[in-house]
């Protein structure tokens, strides 16, 4: 994932999505590189975490960080979720991946 | 055999079903429009005032005083989020007294918001202008299904437990059972309602997009959206499996794979403020 938490956000860095307030509204859109006094106003606003352009990264290491039983489980019921796709076709490869890591974040969270 | 337009009789009668909506939609892309007259079409529905009023005053918004007026309530919660909310919930009461035991029904507006925020999300990244019409085409998609779980409700049950306990996708079932599916029976609805041709496209073909002749790439998107919330367990419409994908719709829309990690992340985020207006429905 590439959102960034609040507090490690730097003057400089450009947002790689709009950050919206709790109601929707549009506070700040794509590609605008943040000055302090935006840092500032999502603070007030409520706002805990901004993406970030080059902050995709991350997200490679994020299956390291889920307990690899959960990550099993997710795995085993995609598997049978996607039987009638084409898992050989890279595209829907990537897919069953980016479904797998949510389903398993999902469970991580409930527990 | 069932044919699709005998069974979308009855909702003939609700022809006017999504005519708030476009009336909305008309109103907040006219330059010269105003809130007043996004409000005035909003009074005209005492339905859709009560729910709007009832949301804005939810613990959601949260909002310190109380929201009086239709005017102060399209003014706090945007007119487009009011429009979206107009179509869900002339639609969710169009479809009311399904059997539960055949679908959840949250669960249903759940798979098709999601599509609909997914349709939007991948018509952003592609650059398109008319994002609202790629929303509204995903909300749309598999309408068919409720017409069959309202109209066909013994045979609709047949095919979700055929589809169980035979491991097959339930839209094949739909034409060893009714000889038709989904698609065809959600585009004789949207024929006689006289939505715009994209929308009778998109239904009928989100399963087969190659077919698409007008409007391949709203198709596509919506192709590819419904594929991903399935992958990504947003609601259900009763389909067990995620469908295949077909690599042409794929290449159309030209995306990178690359880019499929900023499409689900966009998806969660925006699925997420549209969970809330879904909520305050189903408890309205």
């Amino acid at each position: 994932m590439g959102m960034i938490e609040l507090d490690k956000v730097q003057e400089g860095m450009v947002l790689d999505a709009p950050v919206r307030d709790p109601y929707g509204r549009i506070l700040l859109n794509t590609g605008t590189p943040l000055q302090e006094r935006h840092i500032e106003m999502f603070r007030r606003s409520g706002i805990t975490e901004v993406e970030i352009v080059g902050s995709e990264k991350t997200e490679v290491d994020e299956a390291s960080t889920i307990d690899p039983e959960v990550l099993a489980k997710s795995q085993q019921m995609m598997e049978e979720q996607f039987r009638f796709t084409d898992r050989l076709w890279n595209v829907t490869d990537e897919i069953f991946r980016l479904a797998v890591l949510a389903d398993a974040r999902k469970k991580m969270k409930e527990y | 055999m069932a044919i699709p337009t005998k069974l979308i009789e009855g909702f003939r009668g609700t022809a006017s079903l999504p005519i708030i909506y476009l009336k909305l939609h008309e109103a907040i892309n006219d330059p010269y429009s105003s809130l007043s007259k996004v409000s005035a079409i909003i009074s005209d529905d005492a339905g859709l005032s009560a729910r709007l009023l009832k949301l804005v005053n939810s613990s959601f918004y949260g909002f310190p005083q109380r929201i009086e007026t239709i005017s102060d309530a399209v003014s706090l919660v945007g007119s487009k989020q009011v429009r979206d909310l107009a179509l869900v919930t002339t639609m969710m009461k169009a479809f009311q007294g399904i059997p539960e035991d055949l679908i959840d029904m949250e669960m249903f507006w759940m798979h098709s918001m999601a599509c609909g925020v997914g349709a939007k999300v991948i018509s952003e990244m592609i650059g398109e202008s008319q994002i609202e019409r790629y929303f509204v085409a995903g909300v749309l998609h598999d309408l068919g299904r409720l017409i069959m779980y309202s109209k066909v409700p013994n045979e609709s049950r047949i095919i979700l437990e055929r589809a169980k306990n035979e491991h097959r996708p339930m839209v094949d079932i739909e034409y060893d059972v009714l000889d038709c599916s989904h698609t065809e029976i959600g585009r004789a609805l949207v024929d006689a309602w006289k939505l715009p041709s994209c929308f009778q496209e998109v239904v009928a073909y989100h399963h087969t997009p190659e077919k698409a002749q007008q409007y391949p790439i709203e198709t596509a998107a919506v192709h590819i959206a419904d594929i991903v919330v399935h992958a990504l367990q947003y609601g259900t419409s009763g389909e067990r499996f995620v469908p295949c994908m077909k690599k042409e719709s794929w290449h159309k829309l030209n995306l990178s794979i690359d880019e499929l990690p900023k499409l689900v992340r966009t998806i969660e985020r925006d699925v997420e403020s549209v969970v809330h207006l879904l909520q305050s429905e189903v408890t309205v």
